[in-house]
């Protein structure tokens, strides 16, 4: 999955998403949570 | 799946599809008649003359012309920080001078005439994106008309609307019969779909009449474009059903996202995602 890093914005820290079909933002909001749970995790 | 460049999950209007298709049979032919018709369109679509309408390869082709139009060696460009990069290339393309107005994360990015004129100084061009690209904000009508009033004689507002369609906020175009240092752009790669094809237009005021002729490459947007570009206004359906689903998911992201979000008025949502340290498993990508 790519998302948009706006690091190049000068937001590092934030990402911009794209709305996409109905499963396909679900999908994208479900694995980033799992990446954000897991660099949480990682951060602890 | 790639959501990073804000293109249309849905695709182009399937009619817009056929036309490129139908167009096929005629690509040996210079494209002068599906100019006239499309200029046509957008003129009773905006309800503006046909000389206000510049249609281009995509919004950029149209920040080119409008550059081209305005800029004379080391003039000034006033461009938002966070902002759309084309801004500052083009007018560096036509030897014109970059600078900066900040829109602050710590106020949600609010856009308001005064988030410009502060930082205003008698720039050439300057450049408002509404619904604002990456943040998604919008800046209200009645501040737009401040920020039109506001700005020198001789300088041009110019009122990115690539993502119009997906926001509340009516179009700055209706402007366009009140004040003559004012234009507007909007394209068919987002709601439309468009992207692959490169179409876009800048409504610009009546007394510019002669300038496209001037500023324009003599056969701007291709003739497959330009027949897709009509067929994708008649599907109205289609931008509705696109508007509508971004609106969904825009939505879905606030609510479920595990991270702060900013409201947004377009096809994406900015979150705050980390802590500033990069973040090697989001590869990132232009547009
Ligand atoms: C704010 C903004 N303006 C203009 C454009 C250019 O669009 P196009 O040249 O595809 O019409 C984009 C595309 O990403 C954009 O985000």
């Amino acid at each position: 999955m790519i998302v948009r890093d706006c690091s190049s914005f000068g937001l590092p820290g934030c990402i911009r998403i794209s709305c996409g079909t109905e499963a396909e933002t679900r999908r994208a909001v479900e694995t980033l949570n799992d990446v954000l749970a897991e660099l949480e995790a990682a951060e602890v | 799946m790639k959501l990073s460049s804000n293109e249309n999950p849905h695709g182009a209007s399937p009619a817009a599809v056929d036309a490129v298709r139908d167009a096929a049979a005629e690509i040996s032919v210079y494209p002068k008649a599906a100019h006239t018709d499309l200029t046509a369109k957008l003129a009773e679509k905006w309800d503006l003359g046909t000389e206000q309408v510049w249609v281009s390869p995509g919004a950029d082709g149209a920040i080119d012309y409008l550059s081209r139009a305005m800029l004379d060696p080391a003039d000034p460009v006033l461009v938002p920080d966070p902002g759309f990069s084309y801004y500052g290339m083009s007018a560096r393309y036509h030897h014109g001078d970059v600078r900066r107005y900040e829109l602050s994360k710590a106020d949600d990015f609010a856009m308001t005439a005064d988030t410009v004129l502060d930082a205003y100084d008698g720039e050439r061009i300057v450049f408002v994106t509404s619904p604002h690209n990456p943040t998604g904000a919008t800046m209200a009508r009645s501040e737009i008309e401040s920020l039109l009033s506001g700005v020198d004689e001789g300088t041009l507002v110019v009122v990115d609307e690539a993502y119009g369609e997906f926001a509340e906020e009516p179009s700055a175009a209706a402007l366009l019969d009140d004040y003559d240092n004012l234009a507007v752009l909007r394209t068919f790669s987002k709601a439309y779909g468009l992207a692959g094809l490169r179409i876009g237009y800048a409504l610009v005021p009546e007394a510019w009449a002669d300038a496209y002729a001037k500023v324009s490459t003599p056969f701007a947007a291709s003739e497959a474009a330009l027949r897709a570009a009509m067929a994708a206004l008649d599907d109205e359906a289609h931008v509705e059903k696109s508007v509508e689903s971004a609106a969904w998911a825009r939505e879905h992201i606030h609510e479920q996202l595990e991270a702060p979000t900013f409201d947004s008025e377009a096809n994406f949502v900015l979150c705050a995602v980390g802590d500033g340290a990069p973040s090697p498993r989001l590869p990132s990508r232009r547009a």
